[in-house]
């Protein structure tokens, strides 16, 4: 019935050999809407978020993305030129480790044009401009635009890598344990970034992580999974307060308070 | 209006030898618009749960909560994230929000979520903040760094600064000294007159005395 | 000369002609026409160990081979030059493997052999310039892994060559990069147009003659079939520039001609003169001409 839906992956398996990477997912997601995947190491949660953003060939399932054009396009049937196209307009990936997501010898401003060059822009002065008001944005220095990466903190590099994935306006952004190597207070900042740009943009996000005091923050609904498969899925909170599986109750009486 | 019916919760603890807790069993009442209603019994009695199941936070195990015209048992996560947003409000005793961000921010944000264009919510958040008596000085820092008192202030604030059709209140007066209380029943009555139907919990008799329109006790339902 | 072409008939039975044996010259011609009907495509060859190290021409060297034919005229530049050892070397190298004509003169050659220069000449129809290219990949310095450039060629994904022009306007003001600058070829792959100072750039674009380029250690070969478009990577606001000294040949007075910087004394004096010194000798020539009448 909800013909308005923006990202829909149905009965999504993944296996390596006779290892399950994951079994028989389905999640969807709407603009505006933060989706938290969270599970032990070895869940399958990184797996299935390589599957959905199409890095990973699925053995099974659909993955389908209603496009700008409100046209629905499906990962598994669309060939690869198309794929990478919707990679890098509709789609963005912001990875764990920076250093996998920046290009580490090229100019903050570089890192940030590079997406809007992939898509045609070929103006140097409009570029360095939306590039200096993303810094803005990520509160980094604009006179910082001309250092590279390898010159920021670690909280820094993940924000500009942030920066870099949204400057095309992408509406859905995959996210891979997007504030794991940080210390706590640089974590604040970057989930309090990350919570207004997914208001004021209207653009919907998953999240992968293992944190669950992160998916309480920032998520609306959460999948929770164990050996590849979702055993439990749910309003964030409810899941996290009221957990209705054995593994799930596990899961949040080992952190310490979340 | 908030109809409870024939409500039950029991809680299945998987890894503690599979204990199985029965918090009640069969509540029933209604709050109707204009109302506050003040949930009583001894500690344990499922008060806390009982919020929580209205709001969503817990699984209903049996039974039914009808918000308006919303059966919050057959919602999906979605709809009750929308009834959260435009008509539930909840204040709990605990602040939960995201580290270094300033007081007026966290407590604008329930207006953000709907919609509300910046300007005007940070006009109503100094508004309420004002009320509440946070000093100015205060605004924008987080209030993680904050007393008890002003930490419950601040949750206040949020639960108040949009008019709710439904509020749930767990113990909004808990830590707070005198003039504070009296200024937070009086956003409690305001809310009340608004045709807010409101549901809380009071431990403090002279509050409940005061705000409480009538009393459910959980230990005789 | 003459003394060897004494011995050429010992040579040329030692050698096969052109020194390649006849199945690799048609495997390097089978991909000289790939990439002439591919426009700036790099095509996969399998490149053979020549009588020199890797580095000194030897892709251009193979597809010079493929290309000649007995009544061929060959002309042999480095950086512009005839008289450079590289170009003195592999010119001898064809004279004997060969037997071919040669000559300085860039308007009498159906064949030239190049490293890092066009001439200032202009091409014609039926001329053959063939380019040595020490690396082919225009990607490569920015996308080390083969798989990916190959990828991004395929699906025109060329953001991160901007992304090199970008660097330099931001660090330098403006694009810096002078030699081997980036270019499109037909609309469509980005090419690498060899080391040659971006002065010639435009000289490819919509060029009469055929241009091959031979990548020996790289193993690949492209080309630029007569009269395609070339175009230049730039931004709307920087514009590409085709750059030289500016100052005259101070041999033949030339200020339209790309020039070397020699400095000419101990105490740093520099003198500028043209890098094709066959062009500057034309031009010579014509100047003592108009003095003489």
């Amino acid at each position: 019935m909800m013909q308005d839906f923006l990202f829909k992956a149905s009965n999504i398996s993944k296996y390596y050999g006779q290892n399950v990477g994951c079994k028989n997912v389905s999640l969807d997601i709407n603009s505006g809407e933060v989706l938290g995947i969270v599970g032990e190491s070895g869940s399958g949660k990184s797996t299935l978020l390589n599957c959905i953003y199409g890095n990973l060939k699925v053995d099974e399932g659909d993955i389908l993305l209603n496009d700008k054009s409100k046209t629905i396009l499906n990962f598994t049937k669309i060939d690869e030129p198309k794929l990478r196209l919707i990679q890098r307009s509709d789609l963005a990936f912001v990875h764990q480790n920076p250093r996998d997501g920046l290009r580490m010898n090229i100019s903050a401003g570089g890192n940030i044009g590079e997406r809007l060059m992939a898509i045609g822009h070929r103006n140097y002065g409009e570029i360095r401009e939306i590039a200096s008001s993303w810094l803005e944005k990520v509160e980094i220095d604009v006179s910082r635009i001309d250092d590279k990466p390898s010159t920021f903190s670690g909280g820094m590099q993940q924000r500009l890598q942030i920066a870099r994935n949204l400057v095309t306006k992408p509406r859905l952004i995959f996210m891979d344990e997007p504030t794991g190597g940080l210390d706590v207070s640089v974590q604040a900042k970057i989930l309090d970034l990350l919570r207004n740009l997914v208001r004021e943009l209207g653009i919907a996000a998953i999240i992968v992580t293992h944190d669950l005091a992160v998916v309480r923050l920032l998520a609306d609904r959460i999948i929770v999974m164990q050996n590849g498969n979702v055993i439990e899925a749910g309003l964030c909170d409810q899941v996290l307060d009221d957990p209705q599986h054995k593994y799930s109750q596990l899961l949040v009486s080992s952190v310490l308070q979340v | 209006m908030i109809q409870i019916k024939n409500l039950n919760k029991s809680f299945e603890l998987y890894n503690q030898n599979n204990t199985n807790i029965n918090v009640f069993k069969n509540i029933n009442f209604k709050v109707d618009k204009g109302e506050v209603v003040a949930l009583t019994g001894n500690s344990g009695t499922g008060k806390s749960t009982l919020l929580k199941l209205i709001y969503g936070s817990y699984v209903i195990s049996k039974g039914d909560v009808l918000i308006a015209d919303v059966n919050v048992r057959k919602s999906s996560p979605r709809d009750i994230l929308k009834l959260r947003k435009n008509k539930l409000g909840y204040v709990s005793q605990f602040l939960r929000v995201v580290p270094r961000v300033p007081t007026i921010e966290v407590v604008i944000e329930p207006l953000l979520d709907i919609g509300c264009e910046k300007k005007i919510a940070l006009k109503k958040g100094q508004e309420i903040l004002e009320i509440l008596k946070i000093p100015k000085n205060l605004w924008n820092l987080s209030p993680l760094t904050f007393s008890g008192g002003e930490q419950q202030r601040v949750n206040i604030a949020r639960g108040f600064i949009h008019n709710y059709p439904y509020l749930l209140l767990d113990e909004p007066t808990a830590s707070l000294d005198h003039n504070n209380k009296n200024i937070v029943l009086h956003l409690i009555e305001k809310a009340k007159l608004n045709g807010s139907a409101i549901i809380g919990i009071f431990h403090d008799e002279i509050a409940r005395n005061k705000v409480a329109t009538r009393e459910v006790n959980l230990e005789n339902l | 000369m003459n003394d060897m072409s004494k011995d050429k008939n010992i040579d040329i039975q030692i050698y096969n002609f052109a020194y390649l044996d006849e199945n690799t010259k048609r495997m390097i011609r089978r991909a000289l026409l790939k990439a002439l009907c591919i426009p700036g495509y790099q095509v996969p060859f399998s490149s053979r160990e020549m009588p020199m190290p890797y580095g000194w021409g030897t892709g251009g060297i193979q597809v010079t081979s493929a290309c000649l034919i007995p009544k061929d005229v060959l002309k042999v530049i480095d950086q512009g030059a005839d008289d450079t050892t590289n170009a003195v070397s592999i010119r001898k190298f064809f004279q004997k493997t060969a037997n071919v004509a040669v000559t300085e003169k860039t308007s009498d050659a159906s064949l030239i052999q190049t490293r890092h220069r066009i001439p200032e000449t202009k091409l014609k129809e039926q001329q053959i310039l063939v380019y040595q290219v020490p690396i082919p990949e225009p990607l490569r310095f920015l996308e080390p892994r083969e798989t990916e450039t190959r990828k991004m060629h395929a699906l025109s994904e060329y953001g991160l060559m901007f992304v090199k022009l970008y660097e330099d306007i931001a660090k330098h003001g403006h694009i810096e990069t002078a030699y081997a600058y980036p270019v499109k070829t037909n609309g469509n792959y980005v090419t690498d147009p060899s080391p040659i100072p971006k002065f010639d750039n435009p000289k490819m674009n919509n060029n009469p003659a055929i241009q091959l380029f031979g990548a020996g250690r790289e193993q690949r070969i492209y080309a630029i079939p007569p009269y395609t478009n070339v175009k230049s990577l730039d931004f709307e606001d920087y514009p590409f520039e085709a750059m030289k000294a500016n100052f005259k040949c101070s041999i033949c007075g030339s200020s339209d001609s790309y020039l070397d910087e020699i400095i000419v004394s101990d105490d740093g004096k520099r003198s500028y003169i043209c890098s094709d010194t066959d062009y500057c000798k034309e031009q010579t020539q014509l100047n003592s001409k108009e003095e003489d009448q």
